[in-house]
């Protein structure tokens, strides 16, 4: 069953890719301006998803054995290097926001990481603290920024050494304020640094929207009517749908329960 | 009145959302936001509240300060932003 599975998926996949190119050539055959803004746009969108989804996976998840490289070292390798020989074959440029992306690449997975850990319980799924080992390699990986959240890190695990012992430490370690989310990405306002947070608000014909980047608030400019009625959470509580209190949203309106929502997995590793 | 704000804190890694009351202090909001990210931030006292550039006097109020909804509040370390916003 798994097999099959995964042979399926593996074809579909193959299939998508196989699409890409001969679709992005038609595109800009007819119109290579709006080619151009699909490329910026879709690879800002998947930059953020996957920046969650494998540069976490990569960096937090896996254990320090199973480590080749750095989510970094793997971006710059099979992706940048890739997609510069699509845009030079296809005549397009590189996205406007290239610097802002670069910059990511350095930070925006940890802040999402460290931020969701406090969140966990919002999460369906276990999550850890880096150890004393996999700090000094994220140090070693990701000099630029690295101290401005290994603080952050460093306080949770004073706070875990100060908790009581096992799963009972758990309230105590959980942030209890409602994150706020970008209107474009959907993921938390942690784009840009500790020091220097990149959202930034928009009236939107008479209504507010916030961004965590300038390039999340430039996707919205160019269509605004695709994203505008999105209700996210913070709308949500604001219109009186779900609860303002952070623990009756996470078991009132997710529905989860201590035995389903996430936790660390090792109680706090610096215990 | 309640007065809903996005809140960040220097240091920390995410915004949050802070539901202020329009009557309440500029202090008052900023203990809120301080209290909201006290597990990833220490806070100290020495900081102030920020918006659109400006510091903000601590005992004015939100509305005094003419603050929207859902507008961009920061809690900075003090650094020298012009002191010159009254409301």
């Amino acid at each position: 069953m798994f097999e099959k599975m995964v042979t399926s998926i593996q074809t579909d996949e193959a299939r998508h890719s196989q699409i890409g190119h001969p679709v992005l050539a038609q595109v800009i055959k007819h119109d290579p301006e709006y080619a151009q803004y699909l490329v910026d746009k879709w690879f800002w969108r998947n930059w953020h998803l996957f920046s969650f989804m494998t540069g976490v996976s990569m960096d937090y998840l896996r254990g320090s054995e199973r480590r080749s490289g750095s989510f970094k070292e793997f971006m710059e390798e099979w992706i940048i290097d890739q997609f510069f020989r699509t845009i030079d074959e296809f005549g397009l440029k590189k996205p406007w926001y290239w610097e802002i992306f670069l910059n990511e690449l350095e930070i925006y997975h940890h802040m999402l990481y460290v931020s969701a850990y406090t969140y966990r319980a919002t999460l369906w799924f276990d999550v850890v603290m880096p150890t004393a080992d996999d700090r000094r390699w994220l140090r070693e990986k990701y000099p630029k920024y690295w101290e401005d959240i290994d603080i952050v890190w460093e306080r949770l695990a004073e706070r875990w050494k100060k908790s009581d012992s096992g799963g009972e430490g758990e309230p105590l370690m959980r942030a209890a304020a409602l994150p706020a989310f970008c209107n474009l990405c959907q993921l938390s306002l942690s784009a840009g640094t500790p020091r220097n947070n990149t959202a930034n608000v928009l009236t939107h014909e008479g209504t507010e929207y916030i961004f965590c980047s300038q390039p999340c608030r430039w996707i919205f400019l160019h269509e605004p009517e695709r994203y505008a009625g999105h209700r996210d959470l913070v709308k949500r509580v604001l219109c009186g749908e779900a609860p303002t209190d952070f623990a009756a949203l996470v078991t009132d309106y997710f529905k989860l329960t201590p035995d389903t929502w996430g936790k660390d997995a090792f109680g706090g590793i610096c215990k | 009145m309640i007065l809903p704000l996005y809140g960040f804190v220097e240091g920390d890694t995410v915004g949050v959302l802070i539901l202020a009351d329009k009557e309440e202090s500029v202090e008052s909001m900023a203990r809120k936001l301080r209290d909201a990210v006290t597990l990833r931030v220490d806070a100290s006292d020495d900081m102030e509240v920020v918006y659109q550039g400006v510091v903000l006097d601590p005992l004015i109020t939100l509305e005094q300060a003419l603050i929207a909804p859902l507008q961009r509040l920061d809690l900075r370390r003090k650094n020298g932003v012009p002191k010159d916003r009254k409301g």
